[in-house]
C-alpha cells in the first residue's frame, strides 16, 4: 500500500495546525498588548472578561453568553466613550473573540 | 569549520533531538547563526518576517512600544525557545520587537527550511508543543491582568518565572535572570512604585528574598495563595 499520500496528508495537517496556532498567538499577543497598554480596546476586554466570568451563562460548553447589557452602562464601566467602545467591540468581533448584537 | 559549527549549533537544540544525523546535516546546511549583544534588536516591529529564530543560549524579550512610548513586555524567552513564527505566512511583517536581554546566541532559518522540519513528526510535535505553550502563556497573562490585583499578578509572574528560569538554592528557588522593579512592572502591567511596595511586603511575609536584581522564592505556598482570585 502506498503510504506516501497518507504521510503527505499528515504533514499538510501539521502545517495547517501550526498556522492556526500562530494565528491564535498573534491574536492573543495583540490582546495582551492592548490590555497592558490600557487602550480603550484593552479596557473593554478587561471589563468584558470580568462580566463574562461573573454573569455569563455557558452555552453548550463552548461559548458564554451575556445578554441585556446596556451599551451606555458598559462604556461608563469601562471609562471610555461610546465611539471608543463601538470600535473596541467591532475589533473584538473581527478577531473572532466575541460576537455581539446591539438592539435598536 | 563553520559548517560543523552550524551542525553543532542546530543539533544541540532540544527541538531537533528527534532528528537523525542526516536530517540534522540537512538542517545544518540551512541554518544561520549569530551572537547578539545585550540590548541588540533581533528584529523590530514592521520589518519583513522572513526568518524563524531559535535560542541556543541567552535571553530574549518580546515587546511592543505603546503610543506614549512605554515598553510593554509580552514575554521573556530562553534557551530552546523559538520566535519570529509569523514568518510562516507570505509577506508577513513582525508585529513585535525582539531584543536580547544579555549576550544571546541564536540560530535561524527561513520559512521554506522551517517547513522541511515539519516533515519529521516528532520535531513537528515539539514545535507544536512550543507554540502551544506560548499561546497558553499569553492567555494566562490576559486572565491574570483581568482577574488579579497587583500582588496576585506579581506573585503569578514570579511563580511562572521560577518554573521557566528557576535554579535551586539552599533557601528556595532563585529566578536566574536579572529583574529590576521596572522589568517586573512592565511584565505585570503595574507601576514601578506599586511593584516596589508589593515586593517589600512579600519579603516581610517571608515569601521571597532578593540579592541585587535576583529574586529567590522562599515560600511558594504564600505566592500561590496571593494568586487566588477573590
Amino acid at each position: 500500500m502506498d503510504q506516501k499520500p497518507a504521510a503527505n496528508n499528515k504533514i499538510e495537517k501539521n502545517i495547517e495546525l501550526v498556522k492556526n496556532i500562530i494565528l491564535s498567538i498573534n491574536t492573543m499577543s495583540m490582546l495582551l498588548y492592548e490590555i497592558k497598554a490600557a487602550t480603550p480596546l484593552g479596557k473593554t476586554l478587561k471589563v468584558l472578561i470580568n462580566l463574562f466570568n461573573k454573569e455569563g451563562k455557558s452555552s453548550s460548553g463552548r461559548t458564554i453568553n451575556l445578554t441585556d447589557i446596556s451599551f451606555r452602562h458598559l462604556a461608563d464601566m469601562t471609562g471610555i466613550s461610546g465611539e471608543e467602545l463601538q470600535e473596541a467591540l467591532d475589533c473584538l468581533q473581527r478577531q473572532g473573540v466575541i460576537f455581539y448584537r446591539r438592539s435598536p | 569549520m563553520l559548517y560543523m559549527e552550524k551542525i553543532r549549533c542546530m543539533k544541540e537544540l532540544a527541538i531537533f533531538s528527534a532528528l537523525n544525523f542526516t536530517e540534522r546535516e540537512k538542517i545544518g546546511a540551512l541554518a544561520g547563526k549569530k551572537v547578539y549583544r545585550k540590548n541588540e534588536y533581533i528584529f523590530r516591529e514592521g520589518e519583513l518576517a522572513d526568518t524563524i529564530y531559535l535560542i541556543k543560549y541567552g535571553r530574549v524579550r518580546l515587546l511592543k512600544i505603546s503610543a506614549n512610548g512605554k515598553e510593554i513586555i509580552l514575554d521573556i524567552l530562553k534557551e530552546d525557545d523559538i520566535f519570529g513564527e509569523n514568518t510562516f505566512f507570505d509577506d508577513a511583517r513582525h508585529i513585535i520587537f525582539a531584543q536580547a536581554l544579555e549576550e544571546t546566541f541564536i540560530c535561524s532559518c527561513n520559512r521554506d527550511s522551517f517547513a522541511l522540519l515539519l516533515q519529521n513528526p516528532q520535531t513537528s510535535l515539539k514545535i507544536i508543543q512550543l507554540l502551544g505553550k506560548k499561546l497558553n502563556n499569553y492567555t494566562e497573562q490576559v486572565a491574570s491582568i483581568a482577574f488579579r490585583d497587583v500582588k496576585g499578578r506579581i506573585s503569578a509572574a514570579l511563580l511562572r518565572l521560577a518554573d521557566e528560569y528557576g535554579k535551586p538554592s539552599p533557601v528556595g528557588t532563585t529566578i536566574d535572570i536579572d529583574l529590576t522593579h521596572q522589568d517586573v512592572a512592565n511584565l505585570v502591567n503595574a507601576s514601578r512604585v506599586m511593584v516596589t511596595n508589593v515586593l517589600s511586603n512579600l519579603k516581610q511575609e517571608g515569601a521571597i528574598a532578593s540579592k541585587g536584581h535576583r529574586l529567590t522564592l522562599l515560600n511558594r505556598e504564600k505566592l500561590v495563595q496571593a494568586t487566588e482570585v477573590v
